[in-house]
């Protein structure tokens, strides 16, 4: 069963990936083998520290998902807007766009072909 | 004694519209006989299609007149044009319908679960089978005003689907949405029909493509063909269609009206490369304009799909980019011609079909299972499902990474393909595509980890797995997904490459039937 391909100008094998993948794992677990001996599950040690504060109840430290890349969305505001005022949901601005990709398309089948 | 086998083409349409219409009163009898009723309908349906493959694959090109004594005689010798219905079946139209009939047969496998508690099961079912009886027929013929016919019974029988939750009324919103787009551009695709048989007066898509002239009627009907099927795929930025409707329907819907969606970019990609395939029309500047719109799919999606609050929105704004990424390698190849990397982009686009339908269709399943469990669709209400939907998480996980193009899932091994052959043509598409793919990355990790991760939430410490239908039908695709990325040089020679090479040989497509008498 062939596995490779041809990109063009290079080629793809799973397999080769999979073998590599597996080396990086073996050389990680070495290095982790590594750490120290004395880590006990279930121990103080494993709980978070601080800074030495009280740890906040678990279920308000998860980040909820709308706060998630809020810088990415702050420095592209602008793009975000224009965006958003694109996508109005309004079915006659659907419309609109399709009416504008048809006059492209004349353009450039009448003008340019 | 009628050879079944020959007659298969036709009993691909008959099979499911047979189902459809018989579905409602077998839900009156039992409603256990009408779920296994309609797995067996779309099991029988996938079997031809397999069948129907391994013939094309093996013979070449296969012909079904209606009507004839002969299916394979096209036209009798005394006449000089095809004049009757024809099916005409090829390598792209087998890998277009095997999407079709996959899919159609998951999505009803998931359904059993997921919408057995809705009012109007039984018109939920013939709809389905209705939307796939539309898009095998769109993938099969090879004649234009059969084609518009299959179109608008998906495009209607799509969007009763999508308001199946009747109860909300953003679901009647995007269906109406979805409804008036799809009839207007059905119309447009009338309008471009009726320019051509008043040219040629004929509707066969092989004896225009032998006649075409260049004409203005021509050139008109070229514009609008390619208008009305872009508007059906949903490219940008005729793209916003979509995300109102797959965010809205159930996602067993979405993931049938995604392969509904894909049944008209196939329309889109045979007008181009058979239709007006001949040496006369030069499409170069077609496929520059394709590409264009491919890439503004990609970054429209992958940045809208950043700031969604919404899970199935987001999904469906991925989705529009995973569009985009086809019509990259699609548009590359029809620009530059099937020459060395031209080839390369098309096989690439040909091969991200299938693999979009795969990777964004788990995404779209295993989103409906966090909905089914959860109620919620919203991300702020969601963390910590990991510890209760194992599976689910799994599958979800499985997709996350072949719709982001990691390795060694399948999105990466078509994604390559198109990157490095698109690099040949200009290397900063190929850079914009590889980072708007990193971009989609991130907007499935932060999907997973407010879904996933994170502490158990009081709200939902009562979620449970699916049930087994639903995780069966997203263990099947999952399956599909990893044999897909461990071994493409096998798809691709034997899927994806006839299919190629069927777009690349609109001859062959034309001889068929112009040869095809007695």
């Amino acid at each position: 069963m062939e596995i490779s391909i041809s990109t063009g100008s290079g080629f793809w094998n799973p397999i080769v990936w999979l073998i590599a993948l597996l080396i990086a794992l073996l050389i990680t677990y070495a290095i982790r083998s590594l750490g120290r001996k004395d880590y006990k599950r279930g121990k103080e040690q494993i709980k978070p520290f601080l800074s030495g504060n009280a740890e906040e109840d678990v279920e308000k430290l998860h980040t909820k998902g709308d706060n998630l890349y809020w810088g990415f969305r702050q420095s592209l505001a602008g793009y975000y807007k224009l965006m958003q005022k694109i996508h109005s949901g309004d079915l006659r601005d659907y419309v609109v766009w399709f009416v504008v990709i048809l006059v492209i398309l004349s353009f450039v089948v009448f003008g340019v072909m | 004694m009628i050879d079944l086998f020959e007659h298969i083409p036709a009993l691909l349409i008959a099979v499911p519209l047979l189902g459809a219409f018989l579905t409602p009163l077998l839900g009156k009898v039992n409603k256990n006989a009408r779920n296994i009723w309609v797995l067996l309908i779309l099991a029988l349906t996938a079997a031809m299609s397999f069948l129907l493959a391994q013939d094309v694959y093996t013979n070449g090109i296969k012909l079904y007149t209606f009507g004839a004594d002969i299916p394979s005689l096209t036209h009798p010798d005394t006449v000089s044009i095809p004049v009757r219905i024809i099916f005409e079946i090829d390598g792209m139209s087998v890998f277009m319908l095997l999407i079709s009939v996959i899919i159609g047969f998951l999505a009803a496998l998931y359904s059993i679960s997921f919408i057995k508690d809705e009012n109007g099961i039984e018109r939920y079912y013939t709809l389905l089978l209705l939307l796939i009886t539309g898009m095998i027929g769109m993938e099969l013929t090879g004649d234009l005003f059969n084609f518009f016919v299959f179109i608008e019974i998906t495009s209607i029988s799509a969007a009763a689907l999508i308001a199946t939750m009747v109860d909300r009324e953003q679901s009647f919103e995007a269906a109406f949405k979805y409804l008036v787009l799809s009839s207007i551009g059905a119309l447009f695709l009338l309008l471009a029909i009726g320019f051509l048989y008043g040219q040629y007066d004929a509707l066969n898509i092989a004896t225009i493509a032998s006649s075409m002239q260049y004409t203005f009627a021509d050139r008109m009907a070229l514009v609008l063909i390619i208008g009305a099927l872009a508007l059906k795929a949903g490219l940008a930025p005729m793209h916003m269609w979509m995300p109102d409707a797959y965010g809205e329907a159930p996602p067993s819907v979405t993931i049938a009206v995604m392969a509904a969606t894909l049944a008209s970019l196939y329309g889109l990609i045979r007008m181009c490369f058979t239709l007006y395939g001949s040496s006369i029309f030069n499409l170069s500047v077609i496929g520059a304009l394709i590409v264009a719109m491919a890439m503004i799919s990609i970054i429209i999606g992958a940045t809208m799909a950043l700031i969604q609050s919404n899970l199935t929105r987001a999904i469906a704004y991925a989705a529009v980019a995973e569009i985009g990424y086809m019509l990259l390698g699609i548009g590359t190849a029809l620009h530059v011609g099937i020459n060395e990397f031209g080839e390369t982009a098309l096989t690439g686009g040909i091969f991200h079909i299938f693999n979009d339908v795969l990777d964004v269709g788990l995404l779209f399943l295993a989103t409906g299972a966090v909905i089914y469990a959860t109620n919620e669709k919203s991300l702020s209400n969601l963390g910590g499902l990991a510890r209760k939907m194992k599976f689910t998480t799994i599958f979800f996980l499985i997709g996350l990474l072949a719709a982001a193009g990691m390795p060694p899932m399948n999105g990466f091994a078509s994604k390559i393909i198109i990157y490095e052959s698109v690099y040949r043509l200009n290397p900063l598409l190929s850079i914009g595509a590889i980072l708007a793919s990193i971009l989609m990355l991130a907007i499935f990790v932060r999907i997973f980890y407010s879904v996933f991760l994170g502490p158990e939430l009081p709200n939902l410490k009562n979620v449970r797995e699916v049930p087994k239908a639903m995780l069966i039908s997203m263990a099947i695709i999952s399956m599909l997904i990893i044999i897909f990325g461990l071994f493409p040089g096998y798809v691709i020679d034997n899927l994806v490459a006839p299919a190629a090479s069927a777009l690349a040989n609109p001859e062959s497509y034309i001889n068929a039937v112009l040869l095809g008498g007695a």
